[in-house]
């Protein structure tokens, strides 16, 4: 009963949250002009020394952008919410588990298709050669949910407190660096060979189950008052 | 009481660090930075430790003296996190030439440092003390959670220039005698310091 209750209110505020995002297109459409313009600033500036640059390099490049994209609009699931006034009939009606589900697979959605759209857009615009697309995809799999996790239960801290416009990059930076340095170093890896073993992937599932797991406790603490 | 022991232990840590310590192969004399860097970067770690403990506490009780003693711990922690980073780029210029070369234990420092800046930065502004204890708690567990990536598995990764003599994989200390004793002496005094100002009734927060 409960558990048929929980999925029922995380498939309702999944669809209430692509609705949304479908409306007003707010969320991917800044989320994605944000890294474009990064990555063309990247192209545009390194044009004369793109084919010299190795693939550790385009990787790193790779992450920066898509870290400093998830630092300014990952938060935006919730304090949209508190913009529109609707945090706290969230707060009301809807068991924190649900919410924080529910918005943990928007933010997922968000960022694991802006990976793939961001490497596509390396692909064409800094010629990078992907060997093998099944572990390329694996590591952004991965990684984007220990992202989206974290960024989840920090987005929504921010919007329960003062709401400071930079208060999400300022928090959420030592939280994402962990993760951000062990995928700059997987991704290499995964680019170039077909490798599946737990030594490679080991600490990004780690990183992922750790973080789902503390935010979704702590997330309970932070909805009922 | 403790104040006698703390007077007492710092005399004695300094002079074992003055005149006792020999001269460490290839560093010299300025080993003796070492004597201060060590521990104040342990205690930079006890703290956010302390602080974390506090943060469950106040999670469970709804106390706001257990919020106070968290965010004291964690005011502390800044400023010995600030001395650790300081100490550890003079002596890495003494040493290695550089004062910074994003060594794993520098980034991992780095990063606690930006943690405490962080939760500091999460707790301007005008909120309720209930809502801001609550979020302040959420933060610093989040935090300590990940923390373990930063100190023990990213030195794994990466290289670094840091000797082993204390944390490494075999559990052997290569360090003399005289040296493991001043650095125990050392450490010693600057967890009770941090903790005799932690219990210090109104210094640096008003008490709840």
């Amino acid at each position: 009963m409960l558990r048929s209750s929980l999925l029922h209110n995380v498939g309702i505020l999944i669809k209430k949250e692509l609705q949304m995002e479908m409306r007003s297109k707010s969320g991917l459409m800044s989320f994605l002009q944000f890294s474009f313009i990064s990555l063309f600033l990247v192209s545009i500036s390194m044009n004369a020394v793109a084919s010299s640059m190795s693939l550790e390099l385009l990787v790193a490049l790779f992450w920066v952008i898509l870290f400093f994209t998830s630092l300014a609009t990952l938060d935006k699931a919730f304090t949209r919410e508190k913009e529109r006034g609707t945090l706290l009939a969230l707060q009301l009606y809807v068991p924190s588990q649900a919410v924080f589900i529910g918005k943990f697979f928007y933010n997922f959605l968000m960022v694991f298709s802006m990976s793939i759209l961001l490497g596509i857009a390396f692909i064409v615009l800094m010629d990078v050669t992907i060997s093998y697309i099944a572990p390329s995809l694996l590591v952004f799999f991965l990684g984007d949910i220990g992202i989206a996790a974290a960024g989840t239960l920090l987005g929504a801290l921010v919007s329960f407190s003062h709401n400071d416009n930079y208060l999400f990059a300022i928090i959420s930076f030592p939280i994402f660096l962990p993760i951000f340095l062990l995928l700059i170093q997987v991704t290499t890896i995964a680019l170039t060979s077909p490798d599946y073993s737990f030594q490679t992937y080991g600490l990004i599932v780690a990183y992922d189950v750790i973080v789902l797991v503390a935010s979704s406790i702590l997330f309970d603490y932070l909805w009922y008052e | 009481m403790i104040n006698a022991i703390l007077v007492a232990l710092g005399a004695l840590v300094l002079y074992l660090v003055f005149f006792q310590v020999p001269e460490a192969e290839g560093l010299g004399y300025y080993v003796r930075i070492a004597f201060f860097h060590i521990p104040v970067a342990w205690v930079s770690v006890v703290a956010f430790t302390t602080s974390a403990v506090y943060a469950i506490k106040y999670l469970r009780s709804h106390q706001l003296k257990d919020d106070m003693r968290s965010y004291k711990a964690c005011l502390l922690g800044f400023f010995f996190c600030i001395l650790a980073t300081v100490s550890g780029a003079i002596f890495a210029k003494l040493t290695w030439g550089a004062y910074w070369n994003w060594d794993p234990r520098e980034t991992s420092i780095f990063i606690l440092l930006l943690i405490y800046a962080a939760y500091l930065t999460l707790r301007q502004g005008s909120m309720e003390a209930s809502r801001k204890a609550k979020i302040s708690a959420i933060y610093t567990l989040l935090s300590f959670v990940v923390m373990p990536f930063l100190v023990f598995i990213l030195p794994r990764i990466y290289f670094s220039l840091h000797p082993e003599p204390l944390i490494n994989s075999s559990g052997h200390i290569y360090m003399d005698t005289i040296m493991i004793w001043t650095l125990m002496a050392s450490l010693l005094f600057f967890t009770i310091l941090f903790f005799r100002l932690l219990f210090k009734k109104n210094y640096l927060v008003k008490e709840v």
